[in-house]
């Protein structure tokens, strides 16, 4: 068993060195997986487990973030847009006719993050600006859409700028597609009724294939994007999961399953293995969603407990 | 959360990607003992053709460009010396080039014939080489004057087949011209299947430009008159044969003042064939050999103080500036080591406090039961026991097994043992155990490190200089990895306290891992050589730990390469050239035949992927048909077979006539 | 510097594929179900399969009438191809769809080299991701045993004998002992890193970065990264043209080297760059050959992609 404790320690500091350097040192390493029992039997040895997991576990640092974020607005907004535009004219490739035809179709949309501004989908809009370089003028608030005309005797929601066609939601991780849906319910069904011509897209940077479904179901959205799709294989213990492959015979997935479940229920009792079961093992710079581990980022004085987190959440308030 | 982290100090780097500056500073450390020695890696002005050879980070590309023009320069700036002075005084100028930059391999194939190609790749070079020499002139100023500059413009285009006189007469025109040429020799070899032929005029004979250039250089400028143009020509081993026979004919039949310096990897050079009659080019009459990374593992006191500078200055300077800008460390201080003497108390940390539950003392009771009571174990546990020096009880017991072996009866050995044990110990180190300590400390220590679980590392700069094998780019790959596991395992390398000997451990592995899966050729020959070491090494180990090796350090072998078979030689030849071994000075007569063998060791690189000593000291000598086994693929079938015969040799009860055939003539080897 | 994310690409639903229709259709055989799947799928009055040699795969795998050739050279092998499509002048206005999907990259941009110089500047191309790699971390992608590196037949450059400033951009995926070849061929030049990133999945990327960090001592530790999504060509063309731009602005550069190693749609990306930027310069794209490679290391179908090129 010697080797395998090797060669996951080896990974592990290859990780250090690489994608989680500046986030995560050897002694964070040490220092969270001794929290785990240990046990002689190798089998049975939680601690390896966790550092399993650990090696799996996939982290997105702050120059992939961004790299993603100049991905959404080029691949999922821009391209599209450029590629629209052209077929409307006759095929051109001359940029002396793209590029002023986009800044018009730019000039004409809006930007929105989704959740209230102090969450990371809005907080992320700050980056997505700075790494596109766009100007302060196309990012709104939800309330900045409609105003109220009180000119009548009952006032009335009006859309406060008719120029724009375009409103784009952004959002950096779609679970379930709960919170999506709640939030732009109030938005675009009065928009879209005061507007019809209007076109109102999602597009995210990660999405559960539930959560795309989801909400594509709503049938409220022109485009539901999202870079990354998450399907089932990225429940990281159920089945089908893919860190469990013909390779790693010597993790067994029921076992890691309960040492899961059962630090889990300590942790967060209603959701032991990720909001909705989400199970899943990622994490970004600005935070860690719920739907991972709780194991990976439960801060245990939150809880009255004694459980340190390795990429830790900043918790969103439900209330 | 993790504090940034400062740079690696000795992040990996090569030739390539230091600036000049930081060479000429390395080189300044070397000096051999050997004046001549230091004449050749200094200043090459011998005539005789030259090549210099040298693994994968030996440091080769360094010394070519530590001869070369571009640090010529900074070393006469530095002492306040005009380049022409510089240039006449030292009596040679370098060009250095690298045939990378030719792309040798497109010379081939797309429909055309194999003359074609020879005679274009002849021309390219021929091109390619003029274009860098004029370069060089412009740089010397040589094209200052004008009716100069158009004399000279006009004897080398004179060198031409063909009389080109529509180009200005100035030695930067020439060479844009020759430029022209070359790109439009460039654009017909590419696109040649695309476009269905090749139309190139072929302006210049092999040799014209390359010596005429340098000799119109000399007769008109003063001083260059007994100046040596060296072209120093690397990565030769970049062409194909016929290239390489090209150039092998250029240096037999050069012209003064010209001569070459060609760098290749070990395994680089093809054949020293020629175009000249049919002639091969033959060692110390056209040519001469500098293997380099052999010569620092003989050189050891000078390639130890190149090291330990080395270190020095990559920890003193994060970026080198002047020349004078570091300055000696201790390295040592900085490193925990294991002290693995028969007196030190480390041991009482590693083994268990009772003799008699230590893993030694319990196989001799395993082993006396199969001796039908001749002696009882209480009895030999208490001759041989010594529990505040576990390493002398490991030679007491490895004695006993000798003695016992050559039929000493095992009352008798005991006594004697326990006599000469407490002599030594009193006498601090006198008498024949004074000897046989010596011979197997190092191997016992392994042992008991073995036992505990532990791992088998001593620690200190030491140890990582004789690892690397005279290659230096391998030390700071190890440096470069223990630095890395010490920041990991939450240490503050070289800033505070000392590297543990856990990330000494891990960053030794890894660099050895990096050694077996980067060094060796690739394609299937180099996995051949890799589960030939793998099979060789295997015994090695299984001598190490048994109750009785076969040798002490034994990482070294000789064989008699003329009985081997065709295959298993090709594979040791590739396993020599890839540095997995190394040759050893002095192959020796046999003393019982006139056999001449050749010596081998396994590089000290690789010696802890087996835990095999990186000492070198006992060798064994293997016969034609055990070798074949080891590095023959298609003879590997006998492989277990000769394996157990090992097994059993060193296991009690030591079955006699199985393994070793071959009459041992090293200390420690017992005749049947 | 050119943007080439004016040409189009979009993802195809299975089903769709038959909307389409092209006269010529060719793809490299491959024994899995995201080349064989498509390739029944598609609707074309002429389709080819390609069998590369260097894949080595059993005689009767491969499908009837399959074009093979004894050449080893990615150059000689494509060209006999075309040949058999008959003249160039009849293929000028014909609609051709390459699935790249199993090619092997240097055939595949030799092809495009050749589409190129004939004439033909026009045509579409299918890329199927993997649905999943089976074994990960890994995943041995073709033989460690590389031959030699050399530039890809077509693209190759001239040579500038002075070389202070020589670059090589690596588009590194999996194959670490693959960039470590080739960084090492190069070993003076500076050293760029393209990345996939979006990768094709949330797990590659790190995946890729942990490969490629096996490569670092070939790479050298000061080596620059850059990103480039791993199933877009026309950005990696634009982000390798913008790259480049901006180095020769500091400094130019006296050789470049441009190694492909990622995803094959990067390869595109690189081959696009090159015939657009790249000819008659002291730019070459280089490649680690091999003797053998495997043939696929995948299971299932991913996304299909559709990229409409306009050389």
């Amino acid at each position: 068993m010697d080797h395998i404790y090797d060669d996951l320690l080896k990974k592990l500091k290859q990780l250090t060195e690489t994608t989680w350097k500046e986030k995560i040192s050897g002694a964070d390493i040490t220092r969270w997986s001794k929290q785990f029992p240990k046990s002689d039997s190798a089998h049975d040895n939680q601690q390896l487990q966790a550092l399993f997991l650990l090696s799996n576990f996939i982290y997105f640092g702050q120059p992939e973030i961004r790299e993603l974020l100049r991905s959404l607005y080029r691949d999922l907004y821009k391209t599209p847009a450029i590629h629209t535009i052209r077929r409307a004219t006759a095929n051109t490739s001359d940029w002396g006719i793209l590029a002023p035809a986009f800044l018009e179709h730019q000039r004409k949309t809006r930007f929105l993050g989704v959740g209230n501004p102090s969450e990371s989908g809005v907080h992320l809009l700050y980056y997505f600006r700075q790494e596109n370089s766009l100007p302060k003028s196309l990012f709104i608030n939800s309330h900045e859409v409609f105003t109220r005309d009180t000119s009548t005797a009952k006032p009335s929601l009006q859309i406060k700028d008719d120029e724009i066609e375009n409103y784009i939601f952004i959002d950096d991780l779609c679970g379930s597609g709960t919170q999506a849906a709640a939030y732009s319910k109030e938005i675009v069904e009065p928009l879209r009724k005061l507007k019809p011509s209007v076109k109102v897209h999602y597009l995210m940077l990660f999405a559960t294939h539930m959560g795309l479904k989801a909400i594509r179901d709503l049938n409220r959205f022109d485009r539901v994007e999202a870079i990354y799709e998450l399907d089932s294989t990225f429940k990281s213990l159920e089945q089908n999961s893919r860190i469990f492959t013909s390779i790693d015979t010597d993790f067994d997935r029921l076992k890691i399953r309960t040492t899961c479940e059962t630090i889990g229920s300590q942790l967060w009792p209603e959701h032991p293995l990720g909001y909705k079961d989400g199970q899943l093992l990622l994490g970004f710079n600005h935070n860690t969603p719920d739907n991972a581990l709780p194991i990976f980022w439960v801060e245990g004085t939150e809880i009255g407990q004694a459980w340190e987190p390795i990429f830790k959440r900043y918790h969103k308030d439900y209330n | 959360m993790a504090t940034p982290t400062r740079p690696n100090p000795f992040s990996i780097t090569r030739a390539v990607d230091l600036n000049d500056a930081q060479i000429e500073e390395l080189w300044v450390t070397l000096k051999a003992e050997d004046d001549s020695l230091a004449v050749e890696f200094h200043h090459p002005t011998s005539k005789m053709p030259a090549y210099i050879l040298g693994a994968k980070g030996s440091g080769k590309t360094h010394l070519m460009r530590h001869q070369a023009f571009e640090l010529q320069k900074l070393r006469y700036q530095a002492e306040k010396l005009a380049v022409r002075e510089g240039i006449a005084r030292d009596g040679y100028i370098g060009l250095y080039m690298r045939c990378s930059g030719l792309s040798a391999s497109r010379f081939d194939g797309k429909r055309q014939t194999q003359e074609l190609w020879n005679d274009l790749f002849a021309y390219y070079f021929e091109l390619w080489v003029a274009q860098q020499t004029l370069a060089l002139a412009i740089e010397l100023k040589l094209d200052e004057h004008p009716e100069v500059d158009e004399a000279v413009s006009r004897a080398i285009l004179g060198l031409l087949d063909r009389t080109v006189d529509y180009i200005p007469f100035k030695l930067a025109s020439v060479k844009e011209f020759f430029f022209e040429k070359q790109k439009n020799l460039d654009y017909e070899i590419n696109n040649c299947l695309l476009k269905g032929g090749i139309s190139v005029e072929i302006l210049s004979t092999p040799g014209s430009l390359i010596f005429g250039i340098p000799r119109i250089l000399a007769n008109q400028f003063a001083f260059l008159k007994d100046v040596l143009f060296v072209y120093a020509v690397d990565e030769f081993e970049n062409l194909t044969s016929s290239q390489q026979i090209h150039i092998n004919t250029l240096y037999r039949e050069r012209e003064n003042p010209t001569t070459f310096r060609i760098g290749a990897r070990t395994y680089g050079v093809k054949t020293y064939a020629t175009n000249s009659a049919g002639e091969t080019n033959i060692r110390n009459s056209e040519y001469i050999e500098l293997r380099l990374d052999e010569k620092f593992r003989e050189l050891r006191p000078q390639y130890a103080l190149f090291c330990r500078s080395l270190a020095s200055k990559r920890l003193t300077t994060a970026l080198p500036s002047g020349l004078n800008s570091w300055k000696q460390i201790e390295i040592d201080n900085y490193l925990a080591n294991f002290d693995a003497g028969w007196k030190s108390s480390s041991w009482e940390m590693i083994v268990d406090k009772e003799s008699s539950r230590r893993p030694h003392f319990v196989r001799l009771q395993e082993n006396l039961a199969n001796l039908n009571g001749v002696v009882s174990f209480d009895e030999a546990f208490e001759k041989l026991r010594l529990t505040a020096f576990p390493l002398l009880e490991k030679l007491n017991l490895l004695l006993f097994y000798q003695k016992v072996a050559r039929r000493t009866h095992p009352k008798t050995a005991l006594n004697e043992i326990s006599s000469l044990a407490r002599q030594f110990i009193e006498d601090d180190e006198s008498g024949t155990y004074a000897q046989s300590y010596s011979h197997y400390s190092r191997d016992l220590a392994a042992q008991l490190l073995r036992e505990a679980n532990r791992p088998l590392t001593y620690g200190g700069f030491d140890t990582f200089i004789r690892m690397s094998g005279g290659i230096p780019r391998a030390l700071l790959t190890i440096l470069r990895s223990v630095y890395e596991w010490s920041i990991f395992e939450n240490e503050a390398p070289f800033e505070a306290g000392h590297i543990s000997l856990k990330a000494q451990h891990k960053g030794v592995i890894d660099a050895s891992d990096w050694y077996y899966n980067n060094m060796r050729k690739a394609g299937v020959e180099g996995q051949y050589v890799q589960a030939a070491i793998d099979r060789l090494a295997r015994l090695f180990r299984i001598s190490r730990f048994g109750d009785k090796p076969i040798e002490s350090s034994l990482s070294s072998f000789s064989i008699a390469e003329e009985n081997i078979s065709p295959k298993a030689r090709k594979i040791l030849k590739v396993a020599e050239e890839r540095a997995f071994l190394h040759r050893i000075k002095g192959g020796q007569k046999e003393r019982n035949s006139d056999e001449v063998t050749a010596k081998f060791q396994i590089s000290p690189m690789l010696a802890p992927r087996w835990d095999i000593p990186m000492a070198r000291r006992g060798i064994h000598p293997f016969n034609a048909e055990d070798f074949n086994t080891i590095f023959d693929p298609d003879e590997t079938s006998k492989y277990a077979a000769l394996s157990t015969n090992w097994m059993n040799s060193v296991t009690f009860p030591f079955r006699k006539g199985t393994a070793i055939h071959h009459t041992p003539a090293q200390f420690g080897l017992f005749d049947d | 510097m050119i943007d080439y994310t004016y040409q189009y690409r979009s993802i195809l639903n299975f089903d769709d594929i038959p909307n389409f229709s092209w006269d010529i259709f060719v793809s490299a055989y491959n024994p899995c179900d995201r080349v064989r799947n498509v390739f029944q799928k598609v609707q074309a009055t002429r389709k080819d399969w390609l069998v590369h040699n260097e894949y080595q795969l059993p005689s009767n795998s491969i499908p009837a009438n399959s074009f093979k050739s004894s050449s080893s050279m990615e150059d000689e092998f494509i060209m006999e191809y075309f040949e058999t499509l008959g003249a160039p002048g009849e293929l000028i206005d014909a609609k051709i769809c390459i699935d790249v999907t199993g090619f092997m990259r240097p055939h595949m941009l030799f092809l495009l080299r050749l589409l190129f110089e004939r004439g033909i500047k026009k045509f579409d191309i299918l890329y199927t991701e993997p649905g999943h790699y089976s074994e990960r971390d890994s995943t041995k992608f073709s033989s460690d045993d590389v031959e030699l590196v050399r530039p890809v037949a077509g693209y190759g450059a001239y040579g500038n004998h002075t070389t202070e400033n020589d670059v090589l951009i690596v588009n590194a995926g999996y194959e670490d002992r693959r960039v470590a070849e080739v960084a090492d061929e190069q070993e003076k030049a500076r050293k760029f890193v393209i990345y996939g990133l979006p990768s094709l999945k949330a797990d590659m990327y790190q995946q890729s970065v942990l490969r490629t960090r096996a490569a670092y001592d070939a790479l050298g530790d000061s080596h620059r990264t850059a990103f480039a999504p791993a199933s877009d060509p026309f950005v990696t063309a634009t982000v390798l043209s913008k790259l480049i731009n901006d180095e020769n602005q500091k400094q130019l550069i006296s050789n470049l080297y441009l190694a492909p190693l990622g995803t094959k749609p990067q390869a595109l990306g690189f081959g696009l760059y090159y015939l657009a930027e790249g000819i008659n310069t002291a730019t070459s794209i280089i490649y680690p050959f091999s003797a053998a490679y495997q043939a696929d290391a995948s299971t299932g179908m991913g996304r299909i992609w559709m990229y409409s090129i306009e050389l």
